[in-house]
């Protein structure tokens, strides 16, 4: 399926052809031929420097040949293979180290290159590669050493063994070293374990670096034609911002979680990562202390939708509970605290349609609203209610006494002035 | 170009060894004394090949000897060709004892071998598979990836050694739409263990933003987020850790000492920003939801709680349960709850020591409330003004000279009423 390499145009010769021409003695008639190997046979026409026709330096050997060959000399230095532009600099360079460059031309600039290189690390080579701006000097077998000195240099490495002293790996990085030749950075970075056979032992490393790092999404409209994106969440030391980039909808941070499970917020204090933990359950939403539960929110109090608050306990019978039981002796239950210029009550007890029973005014006196009784049922034993007999105007008392019967008293206010 | 119409001197580069002595122009100048007569074939192929200049030769001893100049811009100066079948490499460019540095393989891949025994290339390869019925021609560029022997992209060269390279798979017809491919890919000497790093997929026939991209993914184990930092990590990464990701745990670490760490969740103009807690699988079970001036906790899509930043207006605090109401610094509202829910509940515990409710004014002075056992009493020594006392309404408190208990209403005629009880 992989589709035939068509050859260029006006190679008009087939190698068959070219090797009948050369049958007749072409080793004599080119010298160097002769001289670099006397197992020679049939060879086809030499190469030539000058070819005027794209057929002219087809090499096509047999199947099995290695059609052309450049071997260094010893202590090669030269380049191996020039491919030169029409100035004749070189465009594309396979060097003495059969390395792979594309020289940038301009002054002082690195190449751009393909490089095999490597180090030792703990008595293991880790052969490397790289690709990119400026990478690998000759003088150097390692990786990471600029080709031009005082040039930054840029590129994606792969060290095939790098033995970190636990364990073989595999990495696979982005490398950026600025020009001063010292400042380096990774700004992504896997590592995998050679011998991993399941996933999660596969991946030993996995880093992106940013400054800070912008997750972004891409967006019709946004940004530019060659980046069309809108940023949604930046990574920086000690921040991390959920961005809003679209400007008519909500923002959303979920925290997911699975089928019979909860979700967690935790905000660590002084350097204990769960100092407070926020935690979704099924029906109600708690914030531990650590790992105690300080207050909850309930969404079902008593297994009905509703809303209910506790403090201090896992009890929903009330809209609030206020527990001290878990607490020092000297916390109080519920501090209603006004202030000096406030014009409405500091407590209320309303009913459904928001109108005032009782309460505390707001210097703290305690008040009623209620002129009628309770009803008897509703005056468990030992208990006693205060209400105000507004047409008669007394002050009246509905009780139980301990032998379950229901008393009433009352106590006449007098007329003080009128209104 | 033909060579009459190049230069007789060019700027060409000397051999580092200083051997290049012979120019381009000399060296034409050397074959045109040959002719055509002396190199046998080039007579008999002249109907094609006319000057064609000096021979590549195979032991140079100029950096100029083996330049390879076309004499028309429209000429490939070199082809290799492979023949039927090839096996061996089409080009290899050797270290001085003959082993092979670089290569081009039959296919024209192209690896550099010098990895060491047992190792694979590193290489820079093409291949492909079909999906769907559509060749996905693909690229990789890494170590031990892909055989020359098959078409298919990961397959590693070595087996028993792992490989991880860059892809690009220019065309994968997932059955849906066709697409283009960029990703990372590690597997393992098992040759099983695979996995992508980062990838990223478009739409080949896309024509706005959202639509091009159609599946961007980092993968980690966990993934870490970083940020640089001076005197941070080594000279290699100078950096702290930001971020963690696992499987149902994200971690916001604190690398830097001395600063509070923040998570910001950020709005748009008249917008609000919303975390969202799962529970039971349900993505928005809890919902904390931020407006201008109030945080509201949702319970799925319900506001059960509220907390108000700027309550009746003014800069303060408030919180309801059960209502949005924001008339009070504490609201419990049953409305929404089971008829059996108490509005207000507070409990002592046996050896509290302190009151269980307490009415106070702003400097904290307690007014009444309920005692540790829940006895209610009051503090307060003067009654409310007249004019504060609505019809219906009964106020209590105690005058501590006469020891009595005072009380004041107002009653259905709108007359102040007063009494009192003495303490024995």
């Amino acid at each position: 399926v992989k589709p035939t390499v068509t050859p260029p145009a006006g190679a008009s010769r087939t190698v068959l052809t070219r090797r009948t021409l050369l049958a007749s003695g072409a080793a004599a008639a080119v010298p160097a031929l002769a001289a670099a190997s006397s197992a020679r046979a049939a060879t086809g026409p030499e190469v030539v420097t000058n070819p005027a026709s794209s057929a002219d330096n087809v090499v096509a050997g047999s199947a099995a040949v290695i059609d052309l060959t450049i071997r260094a000399a010893p202590d090669q230095v030269a380049n191996l293979t020039e491919w030169r532009r029409e100035s004749g600099d070189p465009g594309l360079v396979v060097n003495n180290r059969g390395d792979v460059r594309m020289p940038v031309p301009a002054a002082g600039k690195g190449p751009f290159g393909w490089r095999v290189a490597g180090s030792t690390f703990r008595g293991l080579w880790d052969p490397s590669t790289s690709i990119g701006y400026n990478i690998g000097n000759n003088s150097s077998p390692s990786m990471g050493v600029p080709t031009v000195a005082g040039e930054p240099f840029g590129g994606f490495l792969i060290e095939s063994d790098y033995d970190d002293g636990q364990k073989r790996t595999v990495e696979a990085y982005l490398e950026a070293r600025a020009q001063n030749g010292v400042l380096n950075c990774r700004p992504f970075m896997y590592q995998v374990s050679r011998f991993a056979t399941t996933p999660q032992t596969f991946d030993t490393g996995s880093v992106f670096i940013g400054n800070p790092l912008t997750i972004s999404a891409v967006r019709n409209g946004a940004g530019t034609p060659q980046n069309p994106v809108v940023d949604c969440a930046r990574f920086a030391a000690n921040h991390v911002q959920a961005l809003a980039p679209l400007g008519d909808r909500p923002n959303l941070l979920s925290v997911n979680a699975p089928a019979g499970s909860t979700s967690q917020l935790r905000l660590g204090a002084n350097d204990v990562a769960f100092q407070w933990i926020v935690e979704a359950t099924a029906s109600r939403l708690d914030l531990l202390f650590g790992y105690a539960g300080t207050a909850r929110f309930y969404g079902n109090p008593k297994g009905a939708p509703g809303a209910a608050f506790a403090v201090g306990a896992d009890d929903n019978q009330a809209a609030g509970v206020f527990d001290t039981a878990p607490s020092a002796n000297g916390l109080k239950g519920l501090v209603v605290r006004g202030k000096s210029t406030m014009t409405e009550n500091l407590v209320e007890v309303q009913d459904a349609a928001r109108a005032v029973r009782s309460g505390y005014d707001r210097e703290g006196t305690w008040f009623t609203n209620r002129t009628t009784p309770p009803a008897d049922a509703d005056i468990k034993t030992g208990q006693m209610s205060i209400w105000f007999d507004h047409v008669g105007g007394n002050m009246r008392f509905t009780t139980r006494a301990a032998n379950g019967k229901v008393r009433t008293g009352s106590i006449p206010l007098a007329v003080a002035a009128a209104v | 170009m033909r060579p009459s119409d190049t230069p007789t001197t060019q700027d060409r580069a000397a051999a580092a060894d200083g051997a290049a002595q012979r120019s381009i122009t000399t060296r034409r100048l050397l074959i045109g004394g040959l002719g055509a007569a002396a190199l046998p074939f080039l007579a008999r192929t002249a109907d094609a090949r006319a000057a064609t200049g000096p021979t590549v030769v195979t032991a140079p001893t100029s950096s100029d000897d083996n330049l390879v100049q076309p004499q028309s811009a429209s000429v490939l100066p070199l082809s290799i060709q492979a023949a039927s079948g090839q096996t061996a490499n089409l080009t290899e460019w050797q270290d001085p004892q003959g082993a092979p540095l670089t290569a081009v393989e039959p296919n024209g891949d192209i690896t550099m071998p010098r990895t060491g025994a047992g190792k694979g290339p590193f290489a820079w390869r093409v291949a492909g598979s079909t999906f769907n019925g559509r060749w996905n021609p693909t690229m990789s560029f890494g170590y031990n990836t892909g055989r020359k022997d098959s078409d298919a992209a990961g397959i590693p060269t070595v087996s028993g050694e792992p490989y991880a390279g860059f892809f690009v798979g220019s065309d994968y017809d997932d059955g849906t739409r066709r697409n283009m491919e960029m990703y990372l890919e590690f597997r393992s000497g098992d040759g099983v263990t695979n996995y992508r790093p980062w990838f990223f997929q478009v739409d080949r026939a896309a024509t706005t933003p959202e639509t091009f991209v159609t599946g961007s993914q980092i993968v980690g184990n966990p993934l870490t987020i970083g940020a640089l930092r001076d005197g941070a990590g080594d000279q290699i990464q100078p950096t702290v850790n930001v971020a963690q990701f696992y499987a149902n745990h994200t971690v916001l670490r604190a690398p830097v000492a001395g600063k509070p760490n923040l998570l910001s969740i950020n709005a748009g103009p008249n917008q609000t920003s919303i975390l969202r807690l799962g529970a039971n699988d349900v993505a928005r079970q809890w919902q904390l939801i931020a407006e201008p001036k109030r945080l509201d906790v949702n319970f799925l899509d319900t506001r059960s709680f509220s907390f108000y930043g700027a309550p009746r207006g003014a800069a303060g605090a408030a919180f309801a349960v059960g209502v949005e109401d924001n008339q009070a610094a504490g609201v419990f509202d049953t409305g929404p709850s089971a008829n059996s829910l108490k509005g207000l509940v507070v409990r002592g515990k046996s050896t509290t020591s302190v009151n269980l409710v307490e009415i106070q004014d702003a400097a904290r002075n307690v007014l009444g409330g309920y005692d540790r056992n829940g006895t209610w009493f009051t503090s307060r020594n003067a009654g409310p003004a007249d004019a504060d006392v609505k019809p219906g309404q009964m106020f209590m408190w105690f005058d501590p000279k006469t020891a009595d208990l005072k009380i004041k209403g107002r009653d259905a005629a709108g007359a102040i009423r007063v009494g009192s009880v003495a303490a024995t």
